[in-house]
């Protein structure tokens, strides 16, 4: 089911992120390396960002069971009519967009708080993630569905 | 030397020391990082690139197709792997922790990119 494989990948990418930025942090602890990676605080918050957003993944799946055991259905019922079961499992998509945010910051120079608007150095950024987002809950629609094509 | 040509306004390239080759590659790296800071950033794309374009076109001699997100990730990955021991030098830095989010960054989306097209790609 593409729901499923979806929400797998968007889980995976973040763990991926994450461990990787606490390899590198771990090794630079544990080597007493010359270079600050724990200084950084693009890192810093990133891999902050993304460990809350495993305890979410947790907290979500234990709330997304309760709904699941508290549903009642009567005969002839379609399954998953409202989706309530699915709209609380945010926290893959959050990890998404830290992962575009350490991106953003750490490629583009991040946003200009003063300018007051977006940068135009992050339109190329935010497009790609405007159309990964809107893929994404175009794809999250059609696994139940099955609309947009 | 000569003022009627004005050949004293022209900009100069930089002269450095030829790194002492006799002590080996990390003294060759470290000495010319040390005279260029933007040596290693350089380096690191080299190393980036090589694996990217020299994997991405074998696979495409062989199978006819170009697994770009996947060589993406490869060559990030292998980047970040010849980037860490790099921390190590002390005194002066050859590598700069913008220089490892940059490369962190670069490998999180190339890693983003190969699950999500392996997903919405089949």
């Amino acid at each position: 089911m593409g729901f499923m494989k979806l929400l797998g990948a968007l889980m995976l990418a973040g763990f991926f992120m994450f461990s990787l930025i606490t390899f590198f942090v771990d090794f630079a602890n544990e080597n007493s390396v010359a270079v600050d990676i724990e200084g950084n605080d693009n890192l810093r918050s990133a891999q902050t960002a993304l460990a809350s957003n495993w305890t979410g993944v947790e907290s979500e799946s234990a709330g997304a069971s309760t709904i699941y055991a508290n549903m009642t259905m009567e005969s002839g019922d379609e399954t998953t009519t409202r989706g309530t079961l699915w709209k609380s499992l945010t926290a893959p998509l959050k990890a998404t967009k830290n992962i575009f945010n350490i991106a953003t910051v750490s490629l583009f120079g991040g946003q200009q708080e003063d300018s007051g608007g977006l940068d135009p150095k992050n339109i190329g950024l935010t497009l790609l993630g405007a159309f990964l987002l809107i893929a994404t809950i175009a794809y999250g629609w059609k696994a139940w569905k099955g609309n947009p094509d | 030397m000569d003022g009627k040509h004005g050949k004293e306004t022209l900009i100069k390239m930089t002269k450095y020391q030829i790194p002492n080759m006799t002590s080996g590659m990390d003294e060759v790296l470290v000495d010319t990082a040390r005279t260029i800071p933007s040596f290693i950033p350089m380096f690191l794309a080299f190393i980036w690139g090589v694996i990217f374009i020299g994997g991405g076109l074998a696979q495409k001699r062989r199978t006819g197709y170009m697994d770009i997100p996947m060589w993406a990730t490869v060559a990030s990955f292998a980047t970040c792997m010849f980037a860490a021991p790099m921390m190590f030098t002390s005194g002066e830095m050859m590598i700069q922790g913008t220089t490892i989010a940059i490369l962190l960054s670069i490998t999180g989306l190339s890693g983003l990119w190969l699950i999500l097209k392996n997903v919405f790609g089949r």
